[in-house]
């Protein structure tokens, strides 16, 4: 008789792995990838297919032989996301370079996955902005898109949000919901973003109260400074952000308060970067900003701390 | 008022409908029975037989140890053939008595108890019957039944709570026994409510054992002072502290026991154990036990005799050899290496399933922990504290309010053992508290 397991309880388990998890972010932004193919074309499947194969690859290169990590699936959501929040004209060559950095530098320097203090794939996306801002912030508007401005070009030119802050111009609602517009690949379409979102929901992956406290916060202000509010929700990356970024496990509070503050702050952050700041967007930076808060958040909306044994 | 407990709780797949319509069986005394001295929580009972004397069937063959123990009972009539020592369920050795079975089950006197109606006895006189038949808490706990009788002067207690929730998945052994010993019971019960002072019963039966819920309704319509409390399926409902804020409302605090909330909280095994010895006057040497999951071919309930060893139910139910053996249900009890591992007081199954080992990877802080768990602690956060040595801080954080049910490292997907982490942690503190 072969000998007996001596395992400590629990012995029955949900079955649910970390890989399961990432395989259903990765299934969640499949409507996002399929709406940038289809709104960019090829080129925005071989931007996905370098973004997420350079990750995994540098993932595979970067940890040592015993504890391969690269089956947890996270680095392809790192890859996957950070290509879904480029400019649909970035140079592939630079695709690998922000995922080296997003893996490299935004997580396992720090101890590789559950250690990272902030989101991988905005380390990424920031670095490329600071190293290379011309080629970070120019945008084509998808063939057959019907161009907001007579003299713009059609080929370089500026998305949503810019037009909104610089040119007082306001691209139309639906427009926006389906993501005929220039934008970084996967935020145009709020249509497909939501399909994703749904997705997630669905299977119980992400608690809804960071993206609903951020998306109302955005909301709310907005509307009070006398904005659009419905455009804000709309335009730009604040639905991916919403429901992918500020969603991610490692860089966010565990405890449902701190969700919510975290949400609220990364709401007012936005809206003041959008409105005041020097970028027209501000939810990549809003939401690293929250990031370093989080562990403070987290500290803050504890349960009730338990009372000691005495001691003598 | 709800009928389950506000936050947390899991539904881990309950694997009843294997045993749960099967009736109970009788399984035969074996030859040889181990009957352990320290099969209870508190002071290891001290033997008073010598080897090669002879026993009666319900004999006394071990004293009380101390306040906080009971005697054991010779569960055949035969002869002391050696003493020895036994790994218990737990892993834990104790001191065992073996005795040979003569096969002829001749009884020992019957225990002295009066011949009134529950209602006429003095409380105390119940109170010593429960200890001297050596019940303890069948539900697993083993914590000696009268102790949580002899309550601290100026503790009034109201409600009897009798927890059928039988929450684990797989068991059934409780379930049977609401449908099978009625009789004995509703006797427990009310000889509890006389001991206890407690004006009322509430039994907390979980939802899915709806012919119980039935049977006890249409039994307790004559007791008005007995109720059925159906509460929610949803693990670990039957909690100790849970199902007494589902059947009345009110919550214990962490460090305080269910006494000073006006409850008293009794498994149906032990309440029926109770029923039937003071019916009987025979002295707790049975019990029921589910021998049942995947590495069973006849999987079922049975009746059988203390102390005999895991392998002849095997037998019995036709075990496969699956990897893993269980003492109890699947969500806390823990594993047995010694297939000669006798049936104690305390074990409510046996439960045979083959566990394939997931390697853990890093805490992804994904909050699931935090949301399963029915105490509101933040497990996640227990390894790494643990790790650390900040014992302060895993008090802090309420680590001893932790209730082990193992709810945190169910959900887990990166399969941290947290409740292992748990168990360490607090022999870590309670270690050092002695130290100081
Ligand atoms: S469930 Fe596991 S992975 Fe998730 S926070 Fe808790 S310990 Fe970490
Ligand atoms: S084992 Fe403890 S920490 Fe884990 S869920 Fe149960 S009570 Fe909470």
């Amino acid at each position: 008789m072969d000998k007996l397991k001596v395992t400590p309880p629990p012995h029955l388990h949900s079955g649910d792995q970390i890989r399961f998890v990432m395989r259903d972010v990765l299934v969640a932004l499949i409507p996002a990838c399929l709406a940038a193919i289809y709104f960019f074309g090829w080129r925005a499947l071989l931007m996905l297919a370098v973004g997420t194969g350079s990750a995994v690859f540098w993932e595979w290169l970067l940890v040592s032989k015993e504890k391969k990590t690269i089956g947890d699936l996270s680095a392809a959501v790192t890859g996957m996301l950070l290509t879904l929040v480029l400019p649909p004209s970035l140079p592939l060559w630079l695709i690998p370079i922000g995922t080296l950095i997003a893996i490299g530098l935004g997580k396992l320097i720090f101890g590789g996955l559950g250690y990272n203090p902030f989101n991988p794939a905005l380390i990424g996306r920031a670095a490329l902005m600071a190293s290379w801002p011309a080629a970070m912030t120019s945008w084509f508007w998808p063939k057959g898109a019907s161009l907001p401005l007579e003299n713009f070009n059609a080929l370089t030119t500026a998305t949503p949000l810019v037009l909104a802050k610089y040119r007082g111009f306001q691209v139309g609602y639906s427009q926006l919901f389906w993501g005929n517009v220039a934008g970084s690949l996967g935020e145009t379409s709020a249509f497909a973003i939501l399909l994703g979102a749904a997705y997630l929901i669905i299977k119980r992956r992400i608690d809804l109260r960071i993206p609903l406290s951020y998306l109302a916060t955005v909301f709310i202000l907005m509307a009070i400074w006398g904005r659009d509010p419905v455009f804000h929700l709309l335009a730009g990356g604040l639905l991916l952000g919403a429901f992918f970024m500020a969603t991610d496990y490692v860089t966010t509070p565990v405890t449902p308060r701190g969700r919510i503050v975290f949400g609220i702050g990364c709401g007012i952050l936005t809206v003041l970067i959008r409105l005041f700041g020097g970028y027209p967007e501000g939810v990549n930076y809003s939401i690293l900003l929250m990031n370093a808060l989080s562990p403070l958040l987290e500290r803050w909306t504890m349960p009730v701390p338990g009372r000691r044994s005495s001691r003598a | 008022m709800r009928n389950t407990f506000p936050r947390g709780g899991i539904h881990p797949p309950d694997g009843k409908e294997l045993t749960s319509a099967q009736a109970t069986q009788k399984l035969p005394a074996p030859q040889l029975l181990y009957l352990p001295l320290g099969q209870h929580l508190g002071a290891p009972s001290q033997s008073i037989v010598e080897r090669g004397q002879q026993v009666l069937l319900g004999e006394k063959i071990a004293e009380s140890g101390g306040k906080v123990g009971v005697p054991v009972h010779a569960s055949v009539s035969g002869v002391v053939k050696d003493f020895t020592t036994t790994t218990m369920p737990n892993g834990t050795k104790s001191l065992t008595v073996v005795l040979e079975n003569d096969g002829k089950d001749t009884p020992a006197p019957p225990l002295r108890r009066p011949q009134r109606e529950p209602e006429e006895i003095a409380p105390e006189e119940i109170v010593d019957f429960m200890e001297e038949a050596g019940l303890v808490g069948m539900g697993g706990a083993a914590f000696p039944t009268h102790v949580k009788y002899r309550l601290p002067e100026g503790t009034k207690i109201d409600t009897l709570i009798v927890n059928g929730a039988e929450c684990e998945p797989f068991l059934t052994c409780d379930h049977r026994l609401m449908l099978e010993d009625t009789d004995d019971l509703i006797l427990g019960i009310r000889l509890m409510m006389r001991a206890s002072g407690a004006t009322r019963a509430i039994v907390g039966i979980e939802e899915n054992k709806p012919d119980a819920i039935a049977l006890l309704e249409e039994r307790f319509a004559g007791l008005p002072q007995v109720e059925v409390k159906k509460v929610k399926l949803k693990y670990p409902q039957g909690e100790e502290r849970l199902l007494i804020k589902a059947a009345t409302g009110r919550e214990v605090a962490p460090d305080e026991l269910p006494s000073k909330a006006g409850v008293i909280v009794n498994n149906v095994a032990t309440v029926a154990a109770l029923g039937q010895a003071f019916r009987t006057g025979m002295p707790l040497i049975e019990r029921v036990v589910t021998v049942t999951g995947p590495g069973v071919e006849k999987p079922g309930n049975w009746r059988v005799r203390l102390g005999t060893p895991v392998e002849e139910l095997l037998g019995a139910a036709a075990w496969r050899g699956t990897t893993t053996l269980l003492a109890g249900g699947p969500m806390t009890a823990p594993a047995i290496f010694d297939l000669k591992t006798p049936v104690t007081k305390a074990t409510s199954g046996l439960v045979a399933l083959d566990e394939k080992t997931q390697q853990a990877g890093p805490c992804i802080r994904c909050g699931r922990c935090v949301q399963a768990c029915p105490f509101g602690r933040m497990p996640l956060y227990f390894g790494p504290y643990l790790e650390q040595g900040r014992l302060d801080e895993l008090e802090d954080m309420g680590l001893l309010h932790c209730r082990e049910c193992g709810c945190c490292s169910y959900v887990c997907p990166a399969h941290r053992p947290i409740l292992q982490t748990i168990r360490l942690a607090k022999a870590r503190i309670r270690n050092r508290t002695r130290e100081v």
